[in-house]
């Protein structure tokens, strides 16, 4: 696949990218590294990048803390032109979502377009976030 | 960079230098050494970010628990070196209202300084 699209050609993809890793904060890092990769893919600006990674690392961390053990946190990366959706989700104990009264998810609204949240019915909760390119972050 | 905590003391204060990525796995490693150092230290604690690459609310919440120990104690704490990004997290989450962000090691060790002599 060629590094560079012309302009035409990347407003019209469409990707979708799952990475699956264990429910293990050990792997939160390159979890980030995806995350930071794929927006960079999408040419969003070094800001952008750095707020998505930020995101996608509040959002795993919230999920992790009620995880089964041993199962895995999946993490789908939707690419649009300019725009990039991420779901995160894992199986939990209780099916809570997380709590929005948290320094965790105001950083994760904070850095991320629009954020939400919900509950599976075999109990997996999943984090969604959405960031479009050029959109003024809230600070 | 991996992650690692040194610390020594200059001038009565407790300088931890921290390095690498403070996140969900890391942050535990970083309230048992920042506990040991404020244990063993001055409580006039002074904590060097200039080579943490990633923090998130996991590692902000180690800080205020550590912050709240030594407040309880007539303690203080500052930081230095923060970079735009970690700073940024300190914003959003509006810890600026409490921890002040030097520059550099000489401001923060000046700020404390003076904050002593206005205490004695």
């Amino acid at each position: 696949m060629p590094a560079e699209m012309p302009a035409d050609t990347k407003a019209a993809v469409r990707d979708m990218v799952t990475v699956k890793l264990p429910a293990d904060s050990a792997y939160l890092s390159v979890l980030r590294t995806a995350t930071a990769g794929l927006a960079a893919r999408l040419d969003f600006t070094l800001d952008e990048i750095e707020d998505l990674r930020i995101a996608v690392d509040e959002a795993c961390a919230m999920l992790l803390a009620q995880a089964v053990p041993g199962t895995d946190l999946e993490c789908q990366f939707e690419l649009t032109g300019d725009a990039m959706r991420i779901a995160v989700s894992v199986l939990t104990v209780d099916g809570v979502e997380p709590s929005r009264d948290t320094f965790a998810w105001t950083v994760l609204s904070s850095l991320a377009g629009d954020v939400d949240s919900t509950v599976g019915a075999d109990d997996r909760v999943t984090v969604m976030l959405r960031k479009r390119r050029g959109a003024a972050g809230a600070q | 960079m991996e992650f690692a905590v040194d610390q020594h003391v200059e001038q009565g204060v407790n300088i931890v230098k921290v390095s690498g990525e403070i996140d969900v796995f890391s942050s535990p490693r970083l309230r048992e050494m920042l506990l040991d150092v404020i244990e063993k230290g001055p409580l006039r604690l002074v904590v060097d970010l200039g080579d943490v690459t990633f923090l998130d609310s996991t590692g902000l919440g180690v800080l205020v628990g550590i912050y709240h120990r030594l407040r309880a104690r007539n303690g203080s704490m500052a930081f230095v070196g923060a970079n735009e990004r970690v700073r940024r997290v300190f914003h959003v989450t509006q810890l600026t209202k409490i921890f002040v962000l030097h520059d550099t090691l000489e401001e923060a060790l000046a700020a404390e300084r003076e904050d002593s002599r206005a205490g004695s």
